[in-house]
C-alpha cells in the first residue's frame, strides 16, 4: 500500500468524526461540512507531498477545509449539492440538515459572515496568529484583525467569554526541518 | 471564565465526540475519487516531456527518447480500439506487477531476465557527492537498450528496484520516473538513477513497515517496456490534451455533475474528453455499453507488446541499521538546568510563524524562558507550541527544547514578538 493511502486510511478511520466536526463549525451544516470534508480530503492527498505523520495531514486537510470554505463559488456550489441532497433525502432530514441550534457557539458563529468565521476558528481553535490566518486565507491582514476585532468583540458579548491568553505558533524556519 | 478558545474547542470536540458516536466515516467514493485525481495527474505529468505534437511522422532521436507524433488524424485512421470506461485500467499500464505487488515474492518468481526480445537492461553503482552511511544515500544508475528490429513507439519504463534477502524481496524503492513513450529503433537507449535513501526523506519502503537492518543485500531494478491498442489510443488522446475519464462509479457526459465539478475544479491540466467530446473527432461514445471507440492510424500499432526485465543483481552491504521514515516518539520530557550548556541539543534559529514542516509532532516539549523562573512545562498539539504568557518568559527569546527521538533532543529559540 502507498505511503499516502496509508495515512488516509487512519486519518480517515480516527480523525474523521473531528474533521467533521471542525467542517460543520464552519458550515453549521453536517451535510454540507460532509461535502466539505471530502473535498478537502481529496485536496490533501490527490497531490504528491510529503506527509510526515497523521498530525501533519490532519493540518492539511484542516487548512483546506478553511480555505475551501471561504471561496465563495465553491461555498455556494457545497450549499447547492447538498440542498439537492437534502431535498432528495428527505427520510433523514435530521441527519442530512443540522444546524445545531442547541450549541450557543455554532449558533454565535453562525451569525457571522463565512470569512469573519474562518478567521474566528483558525484564530481561537488552530491558535494560527493574524498573520498564518491571513496567509491561510488569502486576504491581507489588516482585513483579519478587522474581522477578528469585530467578531470576538460579538462572540464575547454574546458568550460570555474572557479574552484569549496570548498565544504564538513557532515552526522551524523555511528549509529545516526536524528529524520527527 | 472561558475564552474564545475554550468555547471554541469544547463546542467542536463535543460535535466530534457525538459523530464518533453516530460512526461517522469518510465516503468510501472520496478515496475512490483520490486515486483517479492521482492517476490522471500522473497522466499529465508523466509523459508529456518526451511528446511533441506535430503531423507527419514519428522520428526517434537515439539518446534522447524524443518522440515526434501525429495526433491521430482521423481522416487516416482505420485502426481502432473499444476502451470499456466503467473499468478502466490505469494509464499507462504496463506488463509487470507493481511495485508493491512484489513485496515478499522470490526474486525467481517475478519473472523477466536482464535481456528479453532485444531489450536488455544494465545496472551499476552510480554515486554522486558524499554517501551518508546513517540514511544510506546511494544511487543506481539503469540503462534499458533496444537492439531490435524498429517499432511503433512503446512505453519504457526504466523501473523501480527492490532489495532482496535471503532470495525474496524485503524492500522496495519508489520508482524515480514516470514511462518514456517513445519509438523503438535498434540502438534506443533510456537511463535514469534510482535512489536509495533512508531517513526521513526516505525512497526505501520496507515491506514490514519497518526498518533496514544492517547486512548484506542484493539489490535488483525491474524494468518494462509494453504497448497495447489501448494504451497507445489513450497516449494520443493525452496528446491531444484529453482525458478518458473511468465510470466505474460516477457518469461522465457534457451537464452530469462529475463534469461540472472538473470544470470548476480541474483535476488535471488535460480535459476530460467524455465533458467535451467534440475536443476528439476520432472518438466515439456508446453511453449505454460504456465505452469509447478510438480510431488512430494503423502504422502507429504494430502489435502488443509486453516485456519485463530484471537486472543482474548488485551487492548492497549496509554497516548498520537504517532508519526508513519517521518513527513516531516516545512521550517523556527532558529537563535542562537553566543556564547550563548541553553538548547533546543541538540549537538552531527558527522563525515565528514562518514556513516549513512541523515542530516535533507528538513530542513533549520543554520550555525554558530565559529567566530562571520562567520555566514551564507545555504538551504539543501537534505542531503547535503554546506559550500561556509571553510575560513569564520575561527577555528576548524562549528556547524550546524537543525531546524523544532516540537521536536525542533538539533546540530551537524563537524571539518571543
Amino acid at each position: 500500500m502507498a505511503k499516502w493511502q496509508g495515512l488516509y486510511d487512519e486519518l480517515a478511520s480516527t480523525r474523521y468524526p473531528a474533521l467533521l466536526a471542525y467542517a460543520a463549525a464552519l458550515t453549521g451544516q453536517r451535510a454540507t461540512a460532509e461535502d466539505l470534508v471530502q473535498e478537502a480530503l481529496v485536496r490533501t492527498f490527490s497531490t504528491p507531498r510529503r506527509i510526515h505523520s497523521l498530525q501533519h495531514a490532519e493540518y492539511y486537510v484542516r487548512r483546506a477545509i478553511a480555505t475551501l470554505f471561504i471561496d465563495d463559488k465553491r461555498r455556494d456550489a457545497l450549499f447547492q449539492r447538498t440542498q439537492a441532497r437534502i431535498t432528495a433525502n428527505e427520510a433523514e432530514p435530521a441527519k442530512a440538515v443540522e444546524v445545531d441550534e442547541r450549541d450557543a457557539v455554532t449558533a454565535a458563529l453562525l451569525t457571522l459572515p463565512p470569512r469573519m468565521r474562518a478567521c474566528v476558528v483558525l484564530r481561537y481553535y488552530d491558535d494560527y496568529t493574524v498573520q498564518q490566518v491571513a496567509e491561510t486565507l488569502g486576504i491581507a491582514s489588516g482585513s483579519v484583525k478587522r474581522y477578528l476585532h469585530e467578531a470576538s468583540a460579538l462572540l464575547r458579548a454574546t458568550l460570555g467569554a474572557e479574552e484569549d491568553k496570548q498565544t504564538v505558533r513557532v515552526e522551524p524556519a523555511a528549509g529545516r526541518r526536524g528529524r520527527y | 471564565m472561558p475564552t474564545l478558545h475554550d468555547l471554541l474547542a469544547a463546542s467542536i470536540d463535543e460535535r466530534a465526540l457525538r459523530y464518533a458516536i453516530d460512526d461517522s466515516g469518510a465516503r468510501p467514493e472520496t478515496l475512490r475519487h483520490i486515486r483517479r485525481v492521482r492517476r490522471r495527474n500522473s497522466i499529465a505529468t508523466g509523459t508529456t516531456s518526451a511528446i511533441a505534437v506535430t503531423s507527419g511522422f514519428f522520428v526517434a532521436a537515439h539518446g534522447d527518447n524524443s518522440v515526434v507524433s501525429p495526433a491521430g488524424d482521423p481522416a487516416d485512421a482505420t485502426g481502432e480500439v473499444v476502451i470499456d470506461l466503467t473499468d478502466l485500467a490505469p494509464f499507462p499500464s504496463l506488463p509487470g506487477p507493481a511495485p508493491d505487488a512484489v513485496c515478499g515474492v522470490p526474486i525467481a518468481d517475478i519473472g523477466g531476465a536482464p535481456e528479453v526480445d532485444g531489450f536488455a537492461i544494465t545496472t551499476g553503482w552510480h554515486q554522486d557527492g558524499a554517501i551518508d552511511p546513517e540514511v544510506l544515500s546511494m544511487q543506481i544508475r539503469s540503462a534499458v537498450t533496444y537492439d531490435g528490429e524498429p517499432r511503433p513507439p512503446a512505453f519504457v519504463d526504466t523501473g523501480y528496484a527492490v532489495i532482496v534477502a535471503d532470495g525474496a524481496v524485503v524492500a522496495l524503492v519508489e520508482p524515480s520516473s514516470s514511462p518514456h513513450f517513445a519509438r523503438l529503433d535498434s540502438g534506443s537507449e533510456w537511463v535514469d538513477y534510482v535512489t536509495l535513501r533512508g531517513g526521513a526523506d526516505n525512497t526505501i519502503l520496507a515491506c514490514d513497515g519497518g526498518d533496514l537492518a544492517a547486512g548484506d543485500y542484493e539489490v535488483y531494478v525491474i524494468a518494462q517496456a509494453g504497448i497495447t491498442n489501448e494504451t497507445l489510443a489513450r497516449q494520443l488522446l493525452a496528446e491531444q490534451g484529453v482525458v478518458l475519464a473511468s465510470e466505474s462509479d460516477e457518469e461522465w457526459a457534457p451537464g452530469s455533475q462529475a463534469c461540472d465539478r472538473e470544470a470548476r475544479y480541474p483535476t488535471t491540466g488535460r480535459r476530460v474528453l467524455q465533458c467535451q467530446p467534440e475536443l476528439a473527432p476520432n472518438v466515439t461514445f456508446d453511453r449505454a455499453a460504456g465505452t469509447a471507440t478510438v480510431t488512430y492510424a494503423p502504422e502507429l500499432y504494430a502489435g502488443a507488446l509486453s516485456v519485463q526485465l530484471v537486472s543482474e543483481p548488485l551487492t548492497l552491504r549496509i554497516a548498520g541499521d537504517v532508519e526508513l521514515g519517521i518513527r513516531d516518539t516516545e512521550p517523556g520530557t527532558r529537563d535542562i538546568e537553566f543556564g547550563t550548556g548541553d553538548t547533546d541539543v543541538s540549537i538552531r534559529e527558527i522563525e515565528p510563524n514562518g514556513g516549513g514542516d512541523d515542530l516535533a509532532p507528538d513530542a513533549p516539549v520543554v520550555i525554558v524562558c530565559d529567566a530562571p523562573d520562567g520555566r514551564t512545562f507545555v504538551d504539543v498539539p501537534g505542531d503547535m507550541v503554546r506559550i500561556e504568557s509571553s510575560d513569564a518568559c520575561g527577555g528576548a527569546h524562549v528556547t524550546i527544547i524537543t525531546d524523544g527521538s532516540e537521536d536525542g533532543a533538539h533546540g530551537f529559540t524563537l524571539p518571543v514578538p
